[in-house]
């Protein structure tokens, strides 16, 4: 892990999260990813993992992330190299680390993967046109949609508090979908585990973030769960590689 | 809470979907009478007993059909709108706009 000094400032990035505000006033250090300032530690490395392993909520609205739709998508993106979930409200890991949602027959939402680059988000961005890519129509998931995680042991049993799906491993396992309510909100919730621990990607309209970010804030309260940076997020991957040889 | 079963997401509350009305077979809009054409669009049958309806998911904006019993409020099943429209239908006006556009 990187442990040089986190001094970004969000401002002087174009792109930042509707939330930076409220995280630079809990103290956190923020990182380039991409074109945008993340939160990337709001405590000492160690505690902010501890914290995650427990149950953490991690804003991910600044990471890359585009959308598909049309009767020629599957096609289309089939074609650009990616692996494709076989039937809706499934997602699919790509071998970089990158995941593509199917929300329906014909729409895709692709996110870019924690750790490296976004290249190929972008090229596959820069690859689509109304002409070549038929039928297919390009969503800018990135200024429409909120990506927020709920990570850690006690993420279920949190989450239950404020939705009515089942989200028992046994009934929502890894890389499921779910498209439903949470307080009032449409929201996308995509299981995506980092090695043993529990880990939801929460998306929604953009323009609620704040709204949804204090929702989440508040049924995490009961569970002392709290805000941590993306670098939680990648050392319980790491952990898990490591455990895995 | 009462629970409708969706095509595409599956069993939800029904809290998370929108009634849309009944269906009805839309009449050629072409050669139906003035009145043919306002029942479709304006009235309903409300029968007693077995209708479909139009529903959507919210969460998904995803519209399908539901037979019920309006009797009994029960639900028989739900499927998609695809198994009655098997080709998108494009009305006259627009489809003759998109031949001009082809410069046909």
């Amino acid at each position: 892990m990187d442990q040089s000094p986190l001094t970004l400032v969000p401002g002087s990035l174009l792109r930042r999260s509707p939330l930076y505000r409220r995280h630079a006033e809990t103290g956190a250090s923020f990182r380039q990813v991409d074109d945008c300032a993340v939160p990337y530690r709001f405590r000492s490395h160690q505690e902010d993992t501890d914290m995650a392993r427990q149950l953490g909520l991690v804003d991910l609205c600044g990471l890359t992330k585009v959308g598909y739709k049309g009767p020629g998508a599957s096609l289309w993106l089939g074609q650009e190299g990616l692996l494709l979930p076989a039937e809706p409200n499934l997602a699919v890991l790509q071998p970089d680390g990158m995941l593509v949602a199917r929300l329906s027959l014909d729409e895709f939402l692709v996110l870019r993967n924690l750790e490296s680059d976004s290249s190929l988000i972008c090229d596959m961005e820069s690859a689509w046109s109304l002409d070549s890519a038929v039928q297919t129509y390009l969503l800018p998931r990135r200024d429409s949609h909120c990506w927020l995680a709920v990570v850690g042991a006690e993420a279920r049993q949190m989450l239950s508090k404020i939705c009515a799906i089942n989200l028992h491993l046994d009934e929502f396992p890894n890389l499921k979908i779910a498209q439903t309510i949470i307080a009032d909100l449409s929201v996308i919730i995509i299981r995506h585990d980092l090695g043993l621990t529990p880990c939801f990607y929460l998306l929604a309209d953009v323009a609620l973030t704040e709204y949804l970010w204090e929702v989440l804030q508040d049924a995490m309260d009961e569970f002392a769960g709290a805000t941590v940076g993306l670098a939680a997020l990648l050392t319980l991957k790491t952990l898990l590689v490591e455990s895995s040889k | 809470m009462k629970q409708l079963c969706c095509p595409l997401n599956g069993l939800r509350n029904i809290s998370e979907f929108l009634y849309g009305g009944e269906y009805h077979a839309k009449p050629d809009q072409i050669s139906c009478s003035a009145r043919d054409w306002a029942e479709h669009v304006f009235f309903d049958e409300n029968n007693a007993g077995l209708v479909i309806e139009w529903w959507c998911h919210l969460p998904t904006s995803y519209w399908f059909l539901v037979e019920r019993n309006t009797v009994s409020d029960e639900i028989l099943r739900s499927f998609p709108c695809s198994d009655i429209y098997k080709q998108r239908d494009d009305s006259p006006a627009s489809a003759s706009r998109d031949k001009g556009g082809q410069g046909e």
